[in-house]
């Protein structure tokens, strides 16, 4: 009765919406999106531009660049990709050289490697992860990074943006003064 | 009013034979780095310890952009899968490839103490060089020799002020114990902007690059020529 999801796995049209030919070895029906998800298999290795528009885990070898508009992208444990990948989500279990952007969230595993930098508003990092490069969680940078700058009338102008206080701040210590600081020299 | 240093939670004590579990650690930099991070807006933090989510996740809630470059890869993996006593040195020579002046601060953890005295030195003329003038760089230094074999560590930032020490594996890569006046002449071109002994015997210190004007008028007093 609560669960909405149910509504949604059988929607008609929703394995329509990738040809699912782009992609090699299984497909698999997603556990619960508007999508189904397709393997690229271990054995496989793709040079060149990867596009789609459904859910992808990649256990192979893929060079250049992959963009999948506002699906998921999984980098299997034996995945080795040599590319920039624009995601909605980006879930990295195996090795990633390249720079990820994502528009929801970037997730690195435990087992994960990623040397590249990520843009992403929100981004999960399991302790033991490898990864080198900076962080930039600037909301919709992803968005812009992959789609055509806007006309200059569509562009909006800049709202003043309201002074957020960190959680941190509040519960900063003050100073301690006197015998705490014991000089090194 | 005298306060004392003890970690917060109940547990093995970092002795000599190398405690098994997590201890968390008061700590008593941080909040200052913090402090001074939230007042420049888009400052650079560099992370050169292990990769822990939740301490990029802190200096980016300050408002900080930050980069990870975890550098002590190396002795972690040997600690993972070895064990026993490992040898001294961190094979190999540290590097930083980011532009001169890049960063208003860097974690560096104890990675110094995996540094022989010629890598240490080396590494921490890289970091001058990557440091903003004013910025600030904070390091741990075991102080004590019974402390050499105390295990390769992670670092976890659980509050602003307090700070898990995860020792990792049961290898014991022999630490270096520098001194004071050793620190002071690896870090030419730094001061001491705060310093102090934790409980279990390792310095916390963070060292701000001397501005250009305040490196100039000293230069000027000791060697006028120069």
């Amino acid at each position: 009765m609560w669960d909405k999801k149910e509504g949604k796995d059988v929607a008609p049209g929703s394995f329509a919406t990738g040809t699912g030919y782009a992609s090699t070895g299984q497909s698999l029906p997603s556990s619960g999106g508007n999508s189904r998800l397709v393997n690229i298999g271990q054995t496989i290795f793709i040079k060149g531009e990867l596009t789609g528009t459904e859910d992808l885990t990649i256990e192979g070898r893929v060079e250049g660049k992959i963009e999948l508009k506002d699906h998921n992208l999984t980098i299997g444990p034996n995945g080795k990709i040599k590319a920039d990948v624009y995601a909605k989500s980006i879930v990295i279990t195996g090795e990633v050289l390249g720079n990820a952007f994502a528009s929801e969230r970037v997730e690195i595993t435990n087992s994960g490697v990623l040397k590249g930098d990520i843009t992403s508003p929100r981004i999960v990092i399991a302790d033991g992860a490898q990864f080198k490069g900076s962080v930039d969680m600037d909301k919709g940078a992803a968005n812009r990074e992959s789609r055509p700058a806007q006309r200059p009338d569509q562009i909006k102008p800049i709202q003043p943006v309201k002074d957020e206080t960190p959680a941190y701040k509040n519960v900063m210590p003050q100073p301690v003064h006197g015998n705490s600081a014991e000089k090194a020299r | 009013m005298f306060k004392r240093r003890v970690p917060d939670l109940p547990g093995p004590q970092t002795g000599a034979a190398g405690g098994a579990g997590p201890v968390l650690q008061t700590s008593h930099a941080l909040p200052r780095l913090a402090r001074r991070l939230s007042a420049s807006p888009h400052a650079r933090v560099l992370d050169l310890g292990s990769v822990v989510g939740g301490n990029l996740q802190f200096f980016i809630d300050l408002g900080c952009k930050v980069t990870a470059d975890d550098q002590q890869r190396p002795v972690e993996t040997a600690s993972l899968t070895s064990s026993g006593v490992t040898g001294a040195d961190w094979k190999g020579h540290p590097r930083l490839d980011y532009a001169s002046d890049s960063f208003e601060a860097v974690l560096v953890w104890d990675f110094f103490d995996f540094l022989g005295p010629q890598e240490a030195r080396s590494f921490s003329r890289d970091l001058h060089r990557v440091v903003k003038a004013g910025g600030i760089v904070m390091a741990y230094f075991t102080s004590r020799e019974t402390e050499r074999r105390e295990p390769s560590r992670r670092f976890r930032i659980t509050a602003a002020d307090k700070i898990e020490w995860i020792p990792l594996g049961a290898a014991r890569p022999l630490r270096h114990v520098y001194q004071n006046r050793d620190i002071e002449r690896m870090f030419e071109g730094f001061r001491t902007h705060f310093a102090v002994v934790l409980q279990n015997g390792s310095r916390e210190i963070l060292l701000e690059k001397k501005r250009p004007l305040a490196a100039a008028s000293d230069g000027a007093k000791s060697s006028p020529s120069a």
